[in-house]
């Protein structure tokens, strides 16, 4: 086999283990106490201040920021951990989510000191937010098509442009652009550079895109001559594709790849276990081959968040995660619709019915956000040498 | 060769076209009936169709109702037509008069309770699910006796009391609830159990044939959209993936077609419609847990938003698909049905 698509069996120590269980009773107090309801798709739908700054007051935002930033100083792994446990329980995780996840890594690796000393400490705290300013009109798929640009303009930068789909834009706090400071040419992924983008800052406004589902959470954001100063550059000019392709390993290859549906899957079982007729071979065989899936992705996903603790590359096995990932969470959902006669309904009285329409609703997302299924395949057969 | 009335077709498609659009939709979802719509369809005759014309009705056959139901399908049509098409063929069936009232239809109501007394029926019991309740005026609904006898109920809706739900294209599923509803002898009406099947059997090939149409309409909107969205210089329908999952898409869409109007067209006893109606329904919701996921691949982002009409469809079939027993509920039949025969497979088909 490919050396890049060995995997190392990675197994969690003791200490992993205790600090789970931390993380469990943490979740069953909030639990009990009904401080969130237990929802699908959760860190992209789930946004809430409040359970963010909860989070951080356990030290599990940021938590793998050094110290001095406000972090713990922790590992990959333990992270792991702590997204694994919120997104079994449908936590709702998805106002730090990003900034946690990418922005936070991306200042630590190519950020200034002074990036890193202003940007941190909130993230850590949780109460500082960051969007993926990435996608536009004509640059989905062919991202490097994209048009937003900052000009220099004596010792400032004028930003002119859109961006379009930015999740949470519109309750969030900055977010990080990628744009060109060159003109375009054949080299079309040279020239662009990323920028911190205050998204309070004059000359950008904000249209939120209602969803399919009637929620708003993707929005469309206008850039008009916003000025931004040389502190605002994240790493080098011009390297702005290199830096964030290098972060989509960590984008790729986490649990949120593989869970999103997973409350419904937890909700299923225990519908099943209440009722007479579920203890048919169909039954046992279907959740079987569902439990065998999810185990093996989580060694896969948990075995790359190895990896990346060790600083390997892991961008193609990343991809295979993301994608199989992705096919799971849709077979929860038509699962649940093979063993329970129901149908899905936003309003119902019963939990099931809810989170199927819930996972239903947003399924289209899943195999879109973070590079589309076809853009992963490719990746992956360029990393074959084909 | 069995042929659809064609002019009927052709006049009731471009109806649809003109007037069904994805603002109307959208004002349906939200609650508004769309009145000027449905008494343009009722003027025209499209809510009797299948009814002869010595009874009230437009005429034209059963066969020539299910393609107009596809059409409303096609169009993602937010009203309760197949519900009040299939309700007068029943009234005129058992020899009533057709209602000039609006009418939903209800066969999900496993525990609902008869009691007469001379003249007058007490009913008790609860109707799930049922479609457009706050827009129609009577629930006409088959249900069985404890004692095997059928009666087809016509329950006056002001005389019930009605819990709000909706699927998730956002059509009304209320739950209607008798108690102690008192209804006269003439909306009581005895059926024989072929009836009662009959009528289960034309409430399941229609919404059977409006997952056909959605069907075609979600292909139609993906071809288009594969021809006119550009990425990397040229339109995604040249990408290989691409072509490759739009003709997928296609035999789905075609096939699911072909066993509906097959379905349609199965008129040469009650047993044979009744088998070719289950297998409709099983092949058709079978089909759309592949074809939805790839109409929304092929369209990404911009179909995941409220704007594009093309979740007026997907959120439909995923609703319709599981309505009337999904694919497992009516291949579960299917299959006990094959094993528990005598004769081997390709002798029952
Ligand atoms: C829920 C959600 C949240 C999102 N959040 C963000 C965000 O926070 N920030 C951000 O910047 N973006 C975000 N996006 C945008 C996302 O990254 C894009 O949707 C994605 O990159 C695809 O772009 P597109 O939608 O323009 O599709 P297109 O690029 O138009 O693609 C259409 C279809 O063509 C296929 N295709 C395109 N090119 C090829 C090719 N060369 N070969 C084969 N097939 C091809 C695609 O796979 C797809 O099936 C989000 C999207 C969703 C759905």
């Amino acid at each position: 086999m490919e050396a890049s698509l060995q995997l190392p069996v990675s197994k969690a120590s003791n200490s992993l283990t205790e600090f789970r269980h931390e993380v469990r009773a943490f979740i069953q107090k909030e639990l009990d106490a009904e401080s969130f309801q237990p929802d699908c798709d959760s860190w992209l739908a789930g946004f809430s201040r409040e359970w963010s700054m909860k989070m951080a007051e356990k030290g599990w935002v940021g938590m793998t920021f050094p110290k001095e930033y406000g972090g713990q100083g922790e590992s990959n792994l333990k992270r792991y951990v702590v997204t694994e446990e919120m997104l079994a329980a449908g936590a709702p995780v998805a106002a730090h989510w990003i900034a946690d996840r990418q922005t936070g890594p991306l200042l630590l690796k190519y950020g200034t000191e002074y990036q890193k000393q202003t940007f941190l400490p909130g993230i850590c705290k949780g109460e500082v937010y960051f969007s993926i300013g990435l996608s536009e009109p004509n640059a989905g798929s062919d991202l490097a098509n994209i048009h937003t640009k900052a000009v220099k303009e004596s010792d400032e930068w004028l930003l002119n442009g859109s961006k379009i789909w930015t999740s949470g834009a519109h309750l969030q706090d900055y977010m990080i652009v990628l744009c060109r400071t060159e003109k375009q040419t054949e080299k079309k992924h040279e020239g662009l550079s990323q920028f911190i983008v205050d998204l309070r800052a004059k000359g950008v406004s904000i249209r939120p895109i209602t969803l399919m589902t009637g929620e708003e959470h993707f929005n469309e954001v206008f850039f008009e001559n916003v000025r931004l100063s040389d502190e605002m550059i994240v790493g080098k000019l011009g390297e702005g594709w290199k830096q964030g392709m290098a972060e989509l390993a960590f984008e790729r290859s986490g649990p949120e790849r593989f869970l999103s549906t997973y409350p419904l899957l937890e909700e299923m079982i225990t519908v099943l276990k209440q009722r007479a007729d579920a203890n048919s071979t169909y039954a046992y065989t279907e959740i079987g081959k569902l439990v065998a899936t999810l185990v093996t992705l989580r060694r896969m996903s948990f075995s790359i968040a190895q990896l990346l603790e060790e600083d390997q590359p892991a961008s193609l096995v990343a991809s295979l995660v993301k994608d199989l990932g992705n096919q799971f969470e849709n077979t929860i959902i038509e699962t649940a619709r093979m063993l329970i006669e129901s149908e899905p309904s936003s309003h119902s009285e019963q939990k099931y019915e809810r989170l199927l329409a819930k996972a239903m609703l947003h399924s289209p997302g899943f195999t879109l956000r973070g590079g589309t299924t076809e853009i992963l395949r490719s990746i992956v057969g360029k990393g074959l040498g084909l | 060769m069995i042929t659809i009335e064609r002019m009927l077709v052709d006049t009731t498609e471009k109806l649809f076209k003109q007037t069904c659009t994805k603002e109307l939709i959208n004002d349906a979802e939200n609650g508004t009936f769309p009145k000027t719509f449905w008494n343009e369809l009722d003027s025209m005759g499209i809510t009797t169709i299948g009814v002869p014309e010595d009874c009230n009705g437009s005429g034209f056959t059963k066969l020539d109702a299910f393609a107009v139901l596809k059409i409303a399908g096609s169009f993602a049509a937010p009203i309760p037509l197949a519900e009040s098409i299939i309700a007068n063929w029943q009234y005129v069936e058992l020899g009533l008069p057709l209602p000039n009232t609006k009418q939903t239809i209800s066969m999900i109501n496993e525990d609902v309770d008869l009691q007469q007394h001379s003249e007058t029926w007490i009913i008790n019991g609860t109707f799930n699910r049922v479609p457009f309740t706050q827009w129609a005026d009577d629930l006409v609904s088959p249900v069985k006796t404890p004692t095997g006898k059928w009666y087809l109920l016509k329950i006056p809706l002001n005389l019930t009391t009605t819990v709000p739900d909706s699927n998730i294209a956002g059509e009304s599923r209320n739950k209607v609830i008798c108690k102690n509803t008192s209804l006269n002898s003439s909306q009581v009406i005895a059926m024989t159990p072929e009836h009662a099947a009959q009528f289960i059997h034309e409430t399941l090939l229609g919404r059977t044939m409006m997952m056909a149409g959605a069907l075609q309409q979600i292909l139609t909107m993906s071809i288009h959209h594969a021809k006119e969205r550009q990425q990397f210089g040229r339109p995604i329908g040249k990408f290989q993936a691409i072509k490759q999952q739009l003709a997928v898409l296609t035999g789905l869409a075609t096939s699911a077609n072909v066993i509906a109007d097959s379905a349609a067209t199965a008129t040469v006893d009650n047993i044979q419609f009744q088998n070719e109606v289950k297998i409709a329904k099983t092949y058709v919701s079978q089909s759309i847990s592949k074809a939805v996921p790839i109409a929304h691949q092929i369209h990404a982002a911009i179909g995941f938003t409220h704007e594009h009409p093309l979740h007026q469809y997907t959120r439909r079939l995923w609703s319709w698909r599981d309505e009337y027993g999904s694919e497992a509920f009516w291949a579960k039949q299917i299959g006990e049905n094959v094993i528990s025969s005598s004769k081997s497979l390709w002798k029952q088909l």
